[in-house]
C-alpha cells in the first residue's frame, strides 16, 4: 500500500486501523466516479412494434471522452413492472428482442434489436432509463 | 449519527443541507472502491485475476462482443447473465468460462456481496443545485497523478463527480426450487439504482444477474423485490442514487 494519500474511515472506526471496507476514501483504492453530465435519465415509448431484423435506437448520449468508457444502464419495463440491468432479452430466450447498451469512443447508445421471431408486441410500451457513464475505461 | 467526520457535497449543493444522494462522499457511507482493474483479451477458460479477498466482491466486467451477433467490435458493454454470463467471481478469483474470444476490462470492488450492510439515512429530501465556481470543491488525485488534471480517471475522489455511495447490501439464499419472493426494505423515499447478483446452486461464483430468465426485480420508493425460482445465493446492492431523477 502506498504511504501517501487521503484516508477517511467510516464513522466509529479508527482511521489508523480502518480497512478499505471500513473507509469511504482509502489510499490506492479510487472510487468509481461519474461526471454529473454523464449521469442521466430518459424515457422511451414505442410508437409501433419494430419488425424483424430492425434496430431501434432509444438513446444516444455523447460522453465527451477520447476513450471508450465503462457504463451501466438500468431500465424499467413499465408494462411488465420489471427492472433490469442491460443487456436484456425480453423474449425470454424464445427469439431475440434485446435491449443492448454500449459505449463507443464518442457515445453511449441504447438500442432495441429484433431478429427473429417477434415474440412481444412493444407498441405503446414505455421504458424508463437511468444511465451512468463512468470516468473510467471500458476496455 | 456521529457528529464528527467528513462530508463533501457534489458540485453546486450546499453541504450543510443537501440530500444524501447529493453528497460526493461522506465518512458515514461506503463507496464503491476499486480494488483492481485491468484489461483482458481471453478466449479459453481461465482465471482472469486472483483477488484473494476471501469474500465474494462486487464486480463488473465490460467486453466487446455484441450479444446479438456474437461479433467483436470496438465498443464496451456490461456483462450480465442475460447475454454474457461467463464471467463469475468467486471468493478468491474472477473466472472466464470460455465460449468465444472477449476483449474488455474488469473492475473488482472492496464490497462484500454476502455481508449485509445498511447505511444511515440523514437527509432523503432533494435540494436544488446552485451555481458554483469551479474553484470550490475537493480533488484527491491518484498517486503520481497531477491533482490539476482534467482527466477524471486520474482521481480517487472529485467533487465534480458523483461516486457510487452504497446504501445497502442484502444477501439471501434460496434452498428449494419454486417461486420465491425476497423483499429488501431500503426506505430511501425514491426508487434507487440497484444491482442484483446471483450464485446458482452448484456454482462457485456470482454473476451480475441483470435480469435472468424467470427473475423479476422491482424497485419502489421503499423496497426492492426479487422473485426467482432457482436455488442459490442472491445479493442486492442498492446505491444512494435515484432511478428516475438525474
Amino acid at each position: 500500500m502506498s504511504d501517501i494519500g487521503v484516508k477517511v474511515s467510516l464513522a466509529g472506526v479508527g482511521v489508523t486501523e480502518a480497512t478499505p471496507e471500513e473507509s469511504s476514501v482509502y489510499p490506492g483504492k479510487p472510487s468509481l466516479l461519474a461526471e454529473e453530465a454523464n449521469v442521466g435519465v430518459d424515457s422511451y415509448t414505442f410508437s409501433s412494434n419494430p419488425g424483424t431484423d430492425t434496430t431501434t435506437n432509444l438513446l444516444t448520449v455523447s460522453h465527451g471522452y477520447d476513450f471508450v468508457p465503462a457504463a451501466v444502464v438500468l431500465i424499467e419495463d413499465v408494462t411488465v413492472g420489471q427492472f433490469t440491468m442491460l443487456p436484456h432479452d425480453v423474449s425470454g430466450g424464445l427469439g431475440t428482442q434485446m435491449f443492448v447498451a454500449y459505449c463507443t469512443s464518442t457515445d453511449l447508445k441504447l438500442d432495441f434489436v429484433v431478429t427473429d421471431p417477434v415474440i412481444r408486441d412493444v407498441d405503446g410500451d414505455t421504458f424508463n432509463i437511468k444511465y451512468w457513464i463512468f470516468a473510467a475505461d471500458g476496455r | 449519527m456521529a457528529n464528527v467526520g467528513i462530508k463533501v457535497s457534489r458540485k453546486g449543493y450546499d453541504v450543510t443541507s443537501c440530500a444524501d444522494r447529493e453528497v460526493a462522499f461522506s465518512s458515514l457511507w461506503k463507496t464503491l472502491q476499486i480494488e483492481h482493474s485491468a484489461s483482458f483479451d481471453i478466449s479459453a477458460p481461465d482465471t482472469m485475476y486472483t483477488h484473494n479477498l476471501n469474500y465474494y466482491p462486487f464486480f463488473m466486467v465490460f467486453h466487446d462482443n455484441d450479444p446479438v451477433t456474437g461479433s467483436a467490435d470496438d465498443y464496451s458493454r456490461l456483462a450480465t447473465i442475460s447475454a454474457s454470463s461467463m464471467f463469475p467471481i468467486t471468493d478468491t478469483t474472477l473466472e472466464f468460462e470460455g465460449g468465444s474470444q472477449y476483449q474488455g476490462r474488469y473492475y473488482i470492488f472492496r464490497l462484500d456481496l454476502e455481508t449485509d450492510y445498511t447505511a444511515d439515512s440523514v437527509q432523503t429530501t432533494d435540494t436544488s443545485a446552485g451555481t458554483t465556481e469551479d474553484r470550490w470543491g475537493i480533488a484527491i488525485s491518484k498517486e503520481g497523478q497531477d491533482v490539476h488534471s482534467t482527466d477524471f480517471r486520474n482521481f480517487v475522489q472529485h467533487s465534480n463527480c458523483r461516486g457510487a455511495i452504497v446504501h445497502m447490501v442484502e444477501h439471501w439464499s434460496i434452498g428449494s426450487s419454486g417461486v420465491h419472493t425476497h423483499t429488501v426494505t431500503h426506505n430511501l423515499g425514491y426508487i434507487p439504482m440497484f444491482f442484483v447478483f446471483v450464485k446458482l446452486a452448484g456454482e462457485t461464483g456470482y454473476r451480475n444477474a441483470g435480469n435472468a430468465d424467470d427473475m423479476l426485480a422491482v424497485g419502489t420508493t421503499t423496497t426492492v423485490t426479487v422473485d426467482d425460482v432457482y436455488e442459490g445465493d442472491y445479493s442486492v446492492v442498492i446505491l444512494k442514487d435515484t432511478f428516475l431523477v438525474q
